[in-house]
C-alpha cells in the first residue's frame, strides 16, 4: 500500500511549565530540573527544559472520542486495513534539542507505509507513522517514527 | 510506583569503553503510573487502563504503553551515564509488560564514533522481565553542553 505523503494531522501546542512536570511525574522522573514551580520568569522557568521523550504528550490530537476509532486508539491508525486492534511496536526517535517551556511546537504526522504481514496468529499490518516537531523558529526539535502494529 | 529498584552507580561518558556493560537497574511500573501516563499522552486506548477489555483482546492485564517502556529506558540511560544528551534511540516492544511486573534494563557500549570534535557513542540495549524480553534497542549519547540548554533565540544567536 502506498501514500501521498501528505500530513494526516497538523496543528501546534504551546508548551508550558505545568505539562512538563506532569510529564515527569507520569514517567517517574524525579529530575529537579523538571520540577520549577511556576511560570513565574524569576524562577528560571523559562529555561525550564523537557525530558528528552516529551514529544510524546504533543503527539496525540484533543479530538472527542467520537472521533477516534472503534477501538479508541490513535486517529491515525483509523485507515482502512482488515485489522481491528492496535498496539504499539516500535518507536525510532531523533532528538535535536531540548524542548522548553514556553517553545509554541509544530507537530506534524505522515503515514510512511502500511506492510501487511504474516503473524503467528494471523494477517497483520504494519502501520509506519513519522512526527517531525519543528519550534516557533522553524528549527527541528524531534522525529519519531513510530511503527504500530494493528490486526 | 515507577522506581528505581537499585541505587545507580553513575559512569562518567569519557570513561566508557566499547564492549563495556553498563550496571543492571531495576523498575517496576504501577498501574496508576500506567493512567498517569494514558492522561498525560491523552491517549484513550482501554487496553491500558481497562483490564477487561485488555483481556478480551487476548492480553494477561493492561499493557505498560510502548511510549511508558522508551522512557524507562531513557531513565535508565540517563541515571547510569552522567551529563549526556541523547541524540537517537530505537526500541521495539517485543513481549508485553503488565502492572507490577519487575524489569532489568542493561546496555552495553556497542560503537564509539568520532564525529568532528565530539565523540559519539552507540549502546545496545534489552529490557527483560523474568529472563523475558520485553524490548530491545539502541541509544546514540555524547557529552553534554552548555549550548544544550539554550533557549531557542539565544541558540540561534550563539551559532550566528
Amino acid at each position: 500500500m502506498t501514500f501521498n505523503g501528505l500530513p494526516i494531522k497538523e496543528f501546534c501546542y504551546l508548551v508550558t511549565t505545568r505539562d512538563i512536570r506532569r510529564f515527569a511525574q507520569a514517567i517517574g522522573d524525579t529530575n529537579p530540573r523538571y520540577q520549577i514551580a511556576d511560570d513565574d520568569p524569576s524562577s528560571g522557568a523559562q529555561s525550564m527544559i523537557a525530558p528528552p521523550l516529551f514529544c510524546q504528550a504533543m503527539a496525540f490530537q484533543d479530538l472527542p472520542l467520537e472521533n477516534l476509532p472503534d477501538d479508541l486508539s490513535p486517529a491515525e491508525l483509523d485507515i482502512s486495513v482488515p485489522g481491528l486492534r492496535s498496539v504499539g511496536g516500535a518507536s525510532h526517535y531523533e532528538f535535536y534539542q531540548y524542548v522548553h517551556a514556553g517553545d509554541k511546537i509544530r507537530i506534524r504526522s505522515c503515514i510512511e507505509s502500511v506492510t501487511e504481514k504474516q503473524g503467528r496468529t494471523g494477517l497483520l499490518f504494519l502501520v509506519s507513522v513519522t512526527t517531525c516537531f519543528t519550534n516557533q523558529l522553524g528549527e527541528p526539535v524531534a522525529k519519531e517514527v513510530a511503527t504500530y502494529v494493528k490486526r | 510506583m515507577l522506581s528505581d529498584r537499585t541505587a545507580s552507580a553513575t559512569t562518567l561518558f569519557s570513561n566508557l569503553r566499547v564492549g563495556e556493560q553498563l550496571p543492571t537497574l531495576t523498575y517496576q511500573v504501577s498501574a496508576t503510573q500506567i493512567f498517569m501516563y494514558s492522561a498525560i499522552t491523552w491517549n484513550r486506548h482501554p487496553i491500558h487502563y481497562n483490564q477487561t477489555q485488555a483481556r478480551r483482546e487476548g492480553h494477561a492485564d493492561i499493557l505498560v504503553q510502548r511510549g511508558l517502556l522508551g522512557n524507562l529506558l531513557v531513565r535508565y540511560v540517563t541515571s547510569s551515564v552522567s551529563s549526556i544528551y541523547i541524540q537517537t534511540l530505537d526500541w521495539k516492544v517485543v513481549s508485553s509488560l503488565t502492572p507490577d511486573q519487575i524489569v532489568q534494563c542493561t546496555a552495553t557500549v556497542s560503537q564509539l564514533t568520532q564525529k568532528d570534535w565530539q565523540a559519539e557513542l552507540q549502546l545496545s540495549l534489552t529490557m527483560k522481565h523474568d529472563n523475558r524480553l520485553i524490548c530491545a534497542g539502541s541509544v546514540a549519547i555524547r557529552s553534554l553542553e552548555e549550548r544544550d540548554f539554550l533557549l531557542p533565540t539565544a541558540w540561534k544567536k550563539d551559532k550566528g
